[in-house]
């Protein structure tokens, strides 16, 4: 039994991961069609490539949850003045963003983080629920 | 001064602009490459521009010829216009993806099933990863004359990929390496470049298939709309991991405006 639950923790720890390696369509790990908030306190923020991560715990009643935050890319952020300081461990943060399909995981892939001073930012690439309605067909090139 | 020697005078510079004209319009003959020179983006700094279709940003990343396609066709017919674009996408990506597991060899298969990306040293010790990807990548590249070479410089990574444009052969004892060797030429106004020598990568996060070092990969750039938009069409040729060419297409846009960030995460071995 005990076995197992080890081998259950190791496959929940690797699942994550599996999701922020390199770049990908978010529609294809998340539900875009639904918007969740999650509070919580930064254990470690990496700005990297291709997709920055913050790493952050969140109280659920006492007790402590994993959760993992994934974002936009690094030089995409940094074009627009993020910095390897904009979070630090133990600020208190809130992200906004798509839940992934499978419901089970701590996992938010992250639009909006507000910092502990209350400003909101956009922290991804692009913002995929513009692209619903777009262009379906292509048209002549434009002036 | 008379007015002989101003006449004279005129006569000479209006002599010297035609000639400096004439040569910049020979120089621009001369280079049939030029029209590819440049910085190119993906959707990433051009997210605003009306130009990209849904397929082109469900593409952002390069997708296969199978999945462009499938999409586009899904999204022009009428029957679908009811039908959220993101689930039609989701559709494609389901018969592409079955259709690649359909053409994998048996050694492809167990590349893709190898392939474990929760492991892979190098994304978890920020090191750039491979041919296919950095090539499709969806961050913007600087296309720029080398002599006689090309230099692209793509912003991923900023890798730095010469491309030998003077007929010489593929070499057939350098070491591979993760960008491979390759030569190009132009051919009908498109630019061909072709590469070999590359270590062997995964094709796709997607798709977690992957290539061997027997790859030939062949890059056709072409330009359309004046010339504003850059195609791609990526043939990758592996018969150790596909049973028949595998095509992959990527679309950019053309935007001097745009300025190549400086990636330092290689840098920082270790910390992603």
């Amino acid at each position: 039994m005990r076995t197992h639950y080890r081998v259950l923790l190791l496959t929940l720890a690797l699942v994550p991961l599996a999701h922020v390696a390199a770049h990908h369509s978010p529609a294809m790990l998340y539900d875009l069609s639904k918007e969740i908030s999650v509070t919580g306190v930064v254990t470690e923020f990496q700005l990297g490539n291709p997709h920055m991560r913050i790493y952050f715990d969140v109280d659920n009643n006492g007790k402590t949850e994993k959760w993992l935050a994934e974002g936009g890319s690094r030089t995409q952020l940094m074009r627009v003045g993020w910095t390897e300081d904009e979070v630090k461990p133990g600020d208190k943060v809130t992200v906004r963003g798509h839940p992934p399909r499978d419901a089970s995981q701590h996992l938010i892939h992250m639009e909006y983080l507000t910092l502990p001073d209350g400003t909101e930012q956009f922290a991804e690439d692009i913002r995929y629920d513009q692209f619903q309605e777009r262009r379906r067909r292509p048209q002549e090139a434009q002036p | 001064m008379s007015s002989a020697r101003l006449l004279a005078g005129s006569r000479l510079s209006l002599l010297g602009v035609l000639l400096a004209s004439s040569f910049a319009a020979s120089a621009q003959r001369a280079d049939p490459a030029a029209p590819f020179v440049g910085v190119w983006s993906g959707v990433f700094t051009t997210q605003e521009n009306e130009y990209w279709t849904f397929a082109d940003i469900q593409c952002f990343v390069g997708c296969t010829q199978e999945f462009y396609d499938r999409l586009s066709g899904l999204l022009a017919d009428p029957k679908n216009d009811n039908t959220p674009a993101f689930a039609l996408s989701g559709q494609a990506e389901a018969a592409s993806l079955a259709a690649l597991d359909a053409m994998l060899t048996p050694l492809g298969k167990q590349v893709r099933a190898a392939n474990k990306p929760e492991n892979d040293p190098k994304f978890l010790n920020c090191q750039p990863y491979g041919f296919v990807r950095e090539v499709t990548n969806p961050l913007p590249m600087q296309i720029s004359r080398d002599g006689d070479h090309l230099l692209v410089r793509y912003e991923e990574w900023s890798l730095l990929r010469p491309i030998y444009m003077d007929g010489r052969a593929q070499p057939t004892h350098t070491t591979p390496s993760l960008l491979g060797h390759s030569v190009g030429r132009i051919e009908n106004g498109a630019l061909i470049v072709e590469t070999t020598r590359v270590t062997p990568d995964l094709i796709s996060d997607s798709s977690q298939a992957g290539h061997s070092g027997e790859l030939m990969a062949v890059e056709r750039y072409t330009l359309r709309d004046n010339p504003r938009r850059l195609e791609l069409t990526l043939t990758l040729t592996d018969p150790a991991t596909f049973t028949k060419p595998l095509v992959v297409t990527k679309t950019w846009l053309r935007t001097p405006d745009v300025e190549l960030v400086q990636d330092t995460c290689s840098q920082q071995p270790g910390k992603p």
